[in-house]
C-alpha cells in the first residue's frame, strides 16, 4: 500500500476491502488444481536433469578428469621409454667398456641379446673351452678374444662382477706390453747373432705373443712395438701359447689385475694344440746354478783331463763370478766339433749329474747347454 | 515440523518446487491467491462467468509456463500481469468499450454518458458496491491502476504489467481517485 495517501484515499480503500467480492468458486479450484497436477513437470525428468555432481563443480570435474587422462598417457609413455633406454643404456654401456675390442663386443652384444636362452647354455657350460671354441668359430680372423671370455665368465661366475674400464685397461696392458717388447728384443737381438734362435727364445717370443695378442687392439699395438720387427716372431704370435709354463710369465700375469691376469689364464686352459715343454726344458734357478755350472766344469775336466784342455780347465777354476764361469763353459764348447767327443760328454754327463742328485739341473747335456747359452745371453 | 516450514515458503520457492513437480506446492500457491485475484476481477468486471473465465485463462497460464518460470520479480506481480492481460484480451475480444478517457480533463465523471449496469444499480446498493459501480465508469487504463494500486503494486510494477511508464501510472491514479471521490460525495450528498 502507498504510505502517502490522503485521508480520502484511505477512505476509499477501506470502502473498497469492505465490498465483499465473491470468492473463487469451488468447481473452479477444482478444475485449476486438476489441471496443475496434470500438467506438474514430471519429477523423474527434473531428477534426470540432476547431474551426479552439482553444477558449479563442473569445471572443476572437467579439469580434474583431463588432468588424470594426461598423467595416464604420461606414466604410460614414461615406462616404455624408460625401459626402452635401459635397454639400450645397459648395451651401449657395456659394448663401450669393450668398443677397443671389437671381436669381444660381437661375442658380448650376442651375449646380451641372446640372454634369455644363451645365459642359461653359458651358465650351464661353465667349461671356458666350449666357449672360448665358440668364440674363436664365430670369429674366426680374431681368434684371440679373451676378454669376451672374461666377460662371459664374469656373467656366469661373480667373481669378477666389473670389467675394468677399457682405458685403464689399456693402458695397464701397454705398460707390460711395452716392458716385455723391450726385453724380448734385446733377446731377439742377442738370439739373432746365432745362426737358429734357441728353443727356450722361441717359446718366451711366443708366450710374449699370446699374452699381448689376448686381445685384438692389443695385438695390433704389439705388431707395431714387437712383433713387427721380427718376420718369424710374427708367425709365431699366431701359433699357440706356454704362457702357463713360464713362471716369469706368470709372476707377471699374477701381478696384474684379476681381469687380465683372468684374460691371460683362460687362454691357456682352453687351448687344446698348446705346446709345452717337458720338465727337462723347466729353467735352472739360481740356487742351482751353481751347481749346473760345477757339473759342467767337471765334465770338461774329466772328459779333457789331459792335454791342452788341461789348461783351459785350470782357468775355469781362477774364474770367480759366474757369468765368467759360464762364458768359458760357452767358449769351449764352441770350439767342440768332433762327434766323438760330444758323445762322451753326454754320456760322462749322465754319470756326472748322479753326483748332484740334491739339484735340479738338466737331465742331458743338450738341455744343459741350452740353459748354458741362455745364462750367457 | 515440514509442514510448518513448507507453509512459511515464498511464493516464488513453491514455484519453484512445482517447477520440480511438487503439486502440493502450486495448490499451495494457488490457495493462497486464488480468492484476492478472482476479487480483482470481479472489480475489474462485474460479470461472474467472465470473471471465472478470465481466472481460468489465468491459473492455466501460470501452470503452462511453470517450467519456464524464472524468479525475477514477484509471483503476485507474475500473476497479476497475466490476470490483466487475459482481462484485457476479453474486452478486446467482445468488443467492450475501452475508452481512455471516461473522465475529462478536469476529472468530471463522465459515466452518465456510457449506458452500463452500473448506471442501473447505482442506487440501490451500498456505499461498497457504489464504489464498485464508480470504477465502472472508469475507463479501464485508470480503473486497472487504481485497483492495481489497491491490489498493493507500486506505480512501477504497475507500468510494468501494464506496459505503460510510472508517471503515465501516476497520472491515471490520480485521475481515477478524484473520481470515485466526486462520486460518492455526490450520491452521499444526495
Amino acid at each position: 500500500m502507498p504510505t502517502n495517501q490522503t485521508p480520502e484515499d484511505a477512505e476509499l480503500s477501506r470502502l473498497l476491502s469492505q465490498a465483499e467480492p465473491p470468492k473463487s468458486p469451488e468447481h473452479l479450484d477444482e478444475a485449476i488444481l486438476r489441471y496443475a497436477t496434470e500438467n506438474a513437470p514430471a519429477a523423474d525428468e527434473a531428477e534426470e536433469k540432476t547431474p551426479w555432481f552439482p553444477r558449479p563443480l563442473t569445471a572443476a570435474v572437467a579439469t580434474l578428469s583431463v588432468a588424470a587422462v594426461a598423467v595416464s598417457i604420461s606414466i604410460t609413455s614414461f615406462n616404455s621409454g624408460d625401459l626402452e633406454r635401459g635397454s639400450s643404456d645397459f648395451s651401449t654401456s657395456q659394448i663401450a667398456s669393450s668398443d677397443a675390442f671389437s671381436p669381444e663386443a660381437l661375442v658380448l652384444e650376442e651375449a646380451v641379446s641372446g640372454e634369455d636362452s644363451a645365459e642359461s647354455e653359458t651358465t650351464s657350460e661353465t667349461t671356458p673351452e666350449t666357449t672360448r671354441e665358440r668364440q674363436v668359430a664365430q670369429n674366426p680372423a680374431n681368434s684371440p678374444a679373451p676378454l669376451g671370455a672374461t666377460v662371459q665368465l664374469s656373467r656366469a661366475n661373480d667373481d669378477i662382477a666389473t670389467p675394468a674400464p677399457a682405458d685403464d685397461l689399456r693402458e695397464e696392458d701397454l705398460r707390460e706390453i711395452a716392458a716385455l717388447g723391450q726385453a724380448l728384443s734385446t733377446e731377439r737381438n742377442t738370439s739373432t747373432q746365432d745362426a737358429a734362435p734357441s728353443s727356450i727364445q722361441e717359446e718366451e717370443q711366443t708366450s710374449f705373443a699370446f699374452s699381448s695378442a689376448a686381445q685384438s687392439s692389443v695385438a695390433q699395438e704389439l705388431t707395431t712395438a714387437t712383433a713387427g720387427q721380427d718376420e718369424n716372431l710374427g708367425g709365431r704370435i699366431e701359433a699357440d701359447s706356454v704362457l702357463a709354463d713360464d713362471p716369469a710369465l706368470q709372476s707377471g700375469v699374477a701381478s696384474s689385475s684379476p681381469q687380465l691376469a683372468l684374460r691371460r689364464a683362460a687362454p691357456t686352459e682352453v687351448r687344446t694344440s698348446a705346446i709345452r715343454l717337458d720338465s727337462s726344458a723347466e729353467l735352472v734357478t739360481n740356487e742351482d746354478l751353481p751347481a749346473l755350472l760345477s757339473l759342467l766344469e767337471e765334465l770338461f775336466n774329466s772328459t779333457f783331463a789331459d792335454g791342452e784342455l788341461q789348461e783351459e780347465a785350470l782357468e775355469i777354476e781362477t774364474v770367480s763370478t759366474e757369468d765368467e764361469r759360464a762364458n768359458q763353459l760357452q767358449n769351449r764348447l764352441t770350439v767342440i766339433s768332433d762327434e766323438d767327443e760330444l758323445q762322451q760328454l753326454n754320456a760322462n754327463y749322465a754319470e756326472l749329474r748322479e753326483n748332484f742328485a740334491d739339484f735340479a739341473l738338466p737331465a742331458t747335456l743338450e738341455e744343459a747347454i741350452r740353459q748354458l747359452q741362455r745364462l750367457v745371453n | 515440523m515440514f509442514e510448518f516450514l513448507k507453509a512459511n515458503l515464498s511464493d516464488e520457492s513453491l514455484m519453484l518446487r512445482y517447477q520440480q513437480g511438487d503439486s502440493a506446492a502450486f495448490e499451495k500457491l494457488y490457495k493462497r491467491h486464488k480468492d484476492p485475484l478472482f476479487a480483482y476481477l470481479y472489480r475489474s468486471h462485474v460479470d461472474l462467468p467472465v470473471i471465472e473465465e478470465v481466472a481460468q485463462e489465468a491459473w492455466m497460464a501460470v501452470i503452462n509456463a511453470a517450467e519456464r518460470y524464472r524468479p525475477t520479480a514477484k509471483f503476485k506481480t507474475y500473476l497479476y500481469a497475466i490476470a490483466h492481460r487475459k482481462l484485457v484480451d476479453y474486452w478486446r475480444k467482445n468488443k467492450i468499450e475501452y475508452l481512455l478517457d471516461r473522465v475529462d480533463e478536469k476529472g468530471e465523471s463522465v459515466v452518465e454518458k456510457v449506458p452500463g449496469p452500473s448506471k442501473l444499480t447505482s442506487a440501490t446498493v451500498d456505499l461498497s458496491m457504489d464504489l464498485l459501480l464508480a470504477l465502472e465508469s472508469l475507463s479501464k487504463e485508470q480503473q486497472q491502476a487504481f485497483l492495481l494500486k489497491e491490489e498493493g503494486f507500486t506505480r512501477q510494477e504497475i507500468a510494468v504489467m501494464t506496459g505503460s511508464n510510472e508517471e503515465t501510472i501516476k497520472s491515471r491514479i490520480r485521475y481515477a481517485t478524484g473520481h470515485l471521490r466526486r462520486i460518492l460525495e455526490v450520491q452521499y450528498a444526495d
